[in-house]
């Protein structure tokens, strides 16, 4: 029973890495903008196609699917934030309402434009990422998930860091947090705002190229990724890093722990029923402040 | 040095319209003030030369150039700093993180680290408190947090406005006392100002405006020996 | 003029304070307001108009002191209810329902004045949209007309709440100067008709022409109080604007 658990815990963690490099890159593109981004499950979407393309002209492995799928994103985000996002940008914030709805567009018109090119199959990358798994004791810990977790979590600490240490980080949470002021100092909002869209999308992007070797890739697969961002989100915390890496962990392993009492089909009420409470109970988030409007 | 000119402004919000063909000169080396009851236009006049709005009619030249339809980033490339009247600073961000802010277009180190280093013995304070958020700072503290910010990039125009705006006699002392000091050191000083004693004693130059029009424009000795000061504030009749 | 206290005073301020934080935005402010009378409150900014109008009515409650509306005690009210008893109040930012007709935005009002339950709704809503000019643009979406318009509904919401007393918070701030001299005589007709109006404003010319009576506030204190032409002749007045040298 034990080992079960624990074993549930293990899988819960390595799906929360996912979990938490979603949350943290949503985060940021609310954060910043305050756009609320429909379409960044097919952030998601595009950078699986990108590993599913390398795969059928047979380039597999870790790395490159990986680095394929930042740069495919982060050239398509750079082109969603110039062309959609800036006509709806006033004092340096994404209209609200107008985002939201134009990402929902985005988000149908992306899934469409996948399903037109690769059809509705699903779709298997056929490289492995990694053989084997290691043994501690009677765990079993997969090679690939491994890899994974491995995978987001340097994503995320790069994230992080690049926000703390680099003059472009600062710029960023400096526009987050009073666009006016930033101005003052020199600091191009619009330009903030297409790197910002651009790294958030490609994080996703990334994350999408990680889990295809052990899920599927179909084109509405990003729908269930969105949905999850922003219950790790509002889970953890609007506008907390932190609290998005917790929530998005603590959200893997709740919804692997629930296997165990519930029957496979309906895990996929963990993820809502958490939010819910946490809505009810603490609704700024485990690690929330109130986000103040500049 | 600079020189700016709003030339015919005129400018609103939505379906108002707050200035109505204001023009001001900033000589380079002064301190311009500008005075006016509540209403008067002064903030929007501000927000249309730093670039936060544009004007529908008339122009803003620096140094000749037509900077009107310039991006507020750019204007700020180009020497001149702000500090608005609330919320100029990052609360969240140290002290530290907020004159590095400050810097955003200061790419020489060894230069950045030297006016930090200046403004630190200015203002020790900030010094001591270089690792604390600057939610944490009083009143005045922010004051001098925002002077330090501005002066990172070393601007050849300061526009300031209502620095005096929540902070007691004492404080207002302070920062005019600073002010000065870097108008002595050849810096252009604008300041928009409620408390009109304070800078009439510090202005070179004054405008006053009056519902979004130019009323009156000259020395603050020019200013003080007519009536218009009671005129404005307190209505036509009074002394 | 002096104020001249008659029988009863439809409102008593008396004694109150209010601190926020370390600041003592109303410091000890004592009036009174005759019914029927136009008062203007001015003085420069900070010196606690918006903070003592807010604790009129209702949306701060004071530390100190009493305040007492045709008698009752209301100091510790909740705007509602103060709505209910007479008082009704006008917003620096105008505040309408943008997306609702004027029509709507005036049953709205309505429903929480003083004759809430009434059926002459259509009858009144038909008057005063008449009284303040805007009978054609009773179906207009609020938020398509112009700000001086917009006031204007803000005004007819208030009146059709039938209050006894108006709280006006800076009626003409951003308004064009054809439309000021429009407001300045709806407000004398209102006079005219019995009802009593406090007025915050920093347009001396528009006060002093709707008042008779100014109460001028400079540091949360009441400084001086007395005729249009007194205030403005005054000496401590202009230094309270200047502020210190």
């Amino acid at each position: 029973m034990i080992l079960d658990i624990l074993t549930f815990i293990v899988l819960g963690i390595m799906t929360g890495g996912v979990y938490a490099l979603l949350g943290l890159s949503l985060n940021l593109i609310f954060g910043v903008m305050r756009v609320i981004n429909v379409a960044h499950g097919e952030m998601l979407t595009l950078g699986a196609y990108t590993a599913v393309l390398l795969g059928i002209v047979g380039i597999g492995g870790v790395a490159l699917p990986v680095v394929a799928a930042i740069l495919v994103v982060t050239f398509a985000g750079l082109v969603i934030a110039r062309v959609l996002l800036r006509p709806l940008t006033i004092d340096g914030r994404v209209h609200e309402q107008r985002g939201m709805v134009m990402s929902l567009g985005l988000s149908l018109f992306l899934s469409n434009a996948v399903l037109a090119a690769f059809g509705p199959d699903y779709q298997r990358v056929p490289g492995i990422m990694a053989r084997g798994a290691i043994e501690i004791g009677d765990l079993v810990l997969e090679g690939q998930r491994l890899v994974i977790l491995a995978g987001s979590i340097v994503l995320a600490a790069a994230l992080m860091l690049f926000l703390r240490f680099t003059l472009v980080g600062l710029a960023i949470r400096a526009v987050g947090e009073n666009p006016e002021a930033a101005q003052a100092n020199g600091i191009s909002v619009p330009r903030i705002h297409l790197i910002t869209f651009a790294l958030g999308s490609a994080l996703a992007g990334a994350a999408g190229a990680l889990i295809t070797p052990v899920t599927y890739a179909f084109p509405a697969m990003g729908f269930n990724y969105t949905l999850y961002a922003f219950i790790t989100i509002i889970i953890g915390g609007l506008g907390s890093v932190w609290g998005a890496v917790l929530a998005g962990f603590l959200l893997g392993i709740a919804e692997s722990l629930s296997v165990i009492w519930l029957t496979t089909g309906y895990n996929a009420i963990v993820g809502p029923g958490l939010m819910l409470l946490m809505l009810l109970l603490r609704p700024q988030g485990l690690l929330g402040r109130r986000l103040a409007r500049a | 040095m600079a020189q700016l000119e709003a030339v015919a402004l005129t400018a609103g919000y939505g379906g108002s319209t707050i200035l109505n063909n204001v023009s001001i000169t900033i000589a380079s080396g002064c301190i311009t003030g500008v005075i006016g009851p509540n209403g008067a236009g002064k903030s929007t006049l501000l927000k249309a030369i730093m670039g936060y709005i544009v004007p529908r009619a008339g122009a803003v030249r620096l140094d000749g150039d037509d900077i009107t339809r310039l991006p507020t980033h750019e204007r700020i490339r180009r020497g001149i700093a702000y500090i608005a009247q609330t919320r100029s600073h990052f609360p969240s961000q140290t002290v530290q993180e907020n004159l590095r802010i400050g810097a955003y277009l200061v790419r020489d180190r060894a230069v950045r680290a030297a006016r930090q280093a200046e403004i630190f013995r200015r203002f020790p304070i900030l010094a001591e408190r270089r690792r604390q958020p600057a939610a944490l700072l009083s009143g005045g503290q922010l004051r001098m947090l925002e002077i330090g910010r501005v002066l990172m990039t070393s601007p050849r125009l300061i526009v300031l406005d209502e620095p005096s705006v929540g902070l007691s006699p004492a404080l207002v002392d302070m920062v005019y006392g600073h002010l000065r000091e870097l108008a002595a050191g050849g810096t252009t000083l604008l300041i928009v100002e409620q408390n009109v004693r304070k800078l009439l004693a510090v202005a070179d130059f004054v405008y006053a405006l009056e519902n979004g029009a130019n009323r009156f424009e000259g020395t603050p000795q020019a200013l003080t020996a007519t009536g218009v000061l009671a005129n404005l504030y307190l209505g036509a009749g009074a002394a | 003029m002096p104020n001249n206290v008659t029988a009863s005073p439809i409102l008593e301020v008396i004694g109150v304070s209010k601190r926020f934080g370390g600041v003592l935005a109303v410091d000890q402010v004592s009036f009174n307001v005759a019914a029927g009378s136009a008062v203007g409150l001015i003085g420069p900014n900070g010196a606690g108009k918006t903070t003592l109008f807010n604790l009129l009515s209702g949306f701060e409650s004071a530390d100190d002191g009493t305040i007492r509306f045709a008698g009752s005690p209301i100091e510790r009210s909740f705007p509602h209810r103060i709505a209910r008893l007479g008082i009704g109040r006008t917003f620096q930012s105008v505040r309408v329902f943008a997306s609702m007709s004027v029509r709507e935005n005036l049953r709205v009002a309505h429903m929480y004045g003083r004759n809430a339950g009434s059926s002459h709704f259509d009858e009144r809503a038909a008057e005063i949209l008449s009284f303040v000019g805007l009978t054609r643009l009773g179906e207009a979406m609020a938020g398509s007309l112009s700000y001086g318009q917009r006031k204007l509904v803000e005004l007819g919401m208030v009146l059709i709440t039938d209050p006894s007393l108006i709280l006006l918070d800076e009626p003409v701030a951003g308004v064009n100067p054809a439309l000021i001299n429009e407001i300045a005589r709806l407000l004398l007709e209102l006079l005219g008709r019995g009802l009593t109006l406090l007025v915050v404003e920093h347009n001396l010319p528009f006060v002093t022409g709707v008042c008779q009576d100014i109460i001028v506030m400079a540091n949360g204190r009441l400084l001086v109080r007395g005729g249009g032409s007194d205030v403005q002749r005054d000496p401590q007045v202009l230094e309270a604007f200047l502020g210190a040298a």
